[in-house]
């Protein structure tokens, strides 16, 4: 029998287990794939930094002799060093207007582009979330191939499936063809129809129902000459899946 | 719980990590494992945090020994190896046999060490452990029982 218990001998034999050191505590790097969304600790306050400066437009504090800071665009990117790829903090983005999450990747930034048209008057707000540079995002106007766009719209009483068609799932090609295939799922535990488009843009469209108002997000793959650089369909729908309803 | 921010999930995280860490390396008898499990719960709970109700000790235990189980390892892994001492499983394990509790673990299965240590150690109650399993109540009461049985037959009375 265990003096003093089974429970007593079993914490004091646990608790002698040897600790990592604890700057090993954190997750630090992975060996492949945004996916893996492996974290470098000791860049994580610098990382967390840069994303909060590159998402808000915030300036760091300078030195009198820094007038003008630059915007830190873009960020991070993965690197191999040795072999082994060295990912970047991802960031977290939060939506507190329209409460919603999501994790980037740290070489993803907001867009300055974010204007909607007159003609989408429900249209409450939009962000787009790009890998380009400043200098590169200039190349495009509104369609914007490898990019992710998160809109938020008034309801309006129309369906999700009428929502997937305004915004940019059509149901039929100029042949009759169809061009946008419609699932209904759930997302985070909310109703949602999941639009997959082949023409003329290739991506994916997310209708989210939140109530009097619908969640949106898209993207669109266009050819490899447009895509940037560590952007791939997956990095997209990783971003998607990290999706979080508050 | 409300959407943490990083700092604010790194530091529960960093509370839990001495209890989830060691109650995982009894379970999964691998320091590497453990580690690379708990860095996989620390991720996933920036993407997908634990709900309100949910006990955070049982939420990591739960999420850290799920990537424990499927074996995952990373290149990452490499700057632990380090840590604390030989690391390689055989020698972990016979430092546990040496151990008078780690020798009646070691007579367990897999899922009878990790609900022994997450009601004897983490003192999580039965129904936390039956979420945890994904199984019912009755489940986890019968695997204890076993569990106990058989380390009785090590000759401890538990």
């Amino acid at each position: 029998m265990f003096e003093g218990g089974f429970r007593q001998v079993l914490r004091r034999e646990v608790d002698g287990i040897p600790l990592p050191a604890e700057d090993e505590w954190v997750p630090r790097v992975a060996s492949s794939g945004f996916g893996a969304f492996a974290l470098v600790a000791g860049a994580t306050a610098v990382a967390l930094l840069l994303g909060v400066v590159t998402l808000t437009g915030a300036r760091l504090p300078q030195g009198p002799a820094a007038e003008e800071p630059a915007r830190v665009t873009p960020p991070a990117r993965p690197t191999v060093i040795d072999g082994r790829k060295i990912i970047p903090v991802p960031i977290l983005y939060r939506n507190t207007q329209f409460n919603y999450n999501l994790v980037l990747p740290a070489w993803f930034h907001e867009s300055e582009a974010v204007a909607g048209l007159p003609s989408e008057p429900a249209l409450l707000e939009r962000k787009i979330f790009t890998a380009r540079s400043d200098a590169d995002e200039g190349r495009f106007g509104q369609v914007r191939p490898w990019d992710l766009f998160v809109e938020v719209y008034r309801r309006e009483g129309r369906s999700l499936e009428e929502w997937a068609g305004a915004v940019g799932c059509n149901r039929s090609g100029p042949v009759g063809a169809s061009t946008c295939a419609l699932t209904t799922t759930r997302i985070r535990g909310a109703t949602a129809v999941i639009g997959t488009r082949t023409a003329p843009l290739a991506g994916k469209i997310y209708i989210i129902d939140r109530g009097d108002q619908v969640l949106v997000l898209r993207y669109g793959v266009g050819d490899e000459s447009n895509r940037p650089p560590d952007v791939t369909e997956a990095t997209l729908e990783e971003i998607i899946r990290s999706l979080g309803l508050v | 719980m409300p959407q943490p921010t990083r700092e604010q999930w790194e530091r529960l995280y960093r509370e839990e990590f001495p209890r989830i860490y060691r109650a995982l390396v009894m379970v999964l008898r691998d320091r590497e494992r453990a580690l690379d499990a708990l860095h996989d719960a620390f991720t996933e709970g920036l993407r997908r945090p634990p709900r309100d109700d949910e006990n955070l000790t049982g939420w990591l235990f739960r999420v850290a020994l799920r990537g424990g189980r499927r074996g995952l390892r990373r290149a990452a892994s490499s700057a632990t190896r380090a840590v604390a001492g030989s690391n390689t499983r055989d020698e972990l394990a016979e430092a546990l046999d040496r151990a008078e509790v780690g020798r009646l673990m070691a007579m367990l299965t897999a899922r009878q060490r990790a609900m022994v240590i997450a009601e004897y150690y983490l003192d999580l109650d039965q129904e936390d452990i039956a979420r945890i399993f994904g199984v019912q109540r009755g489940t986890v009461a019968a695997t204890l029982a076993q569990a106990r049985a058989r380390m009785r037959t090590g000759g401890q009375d538990v």
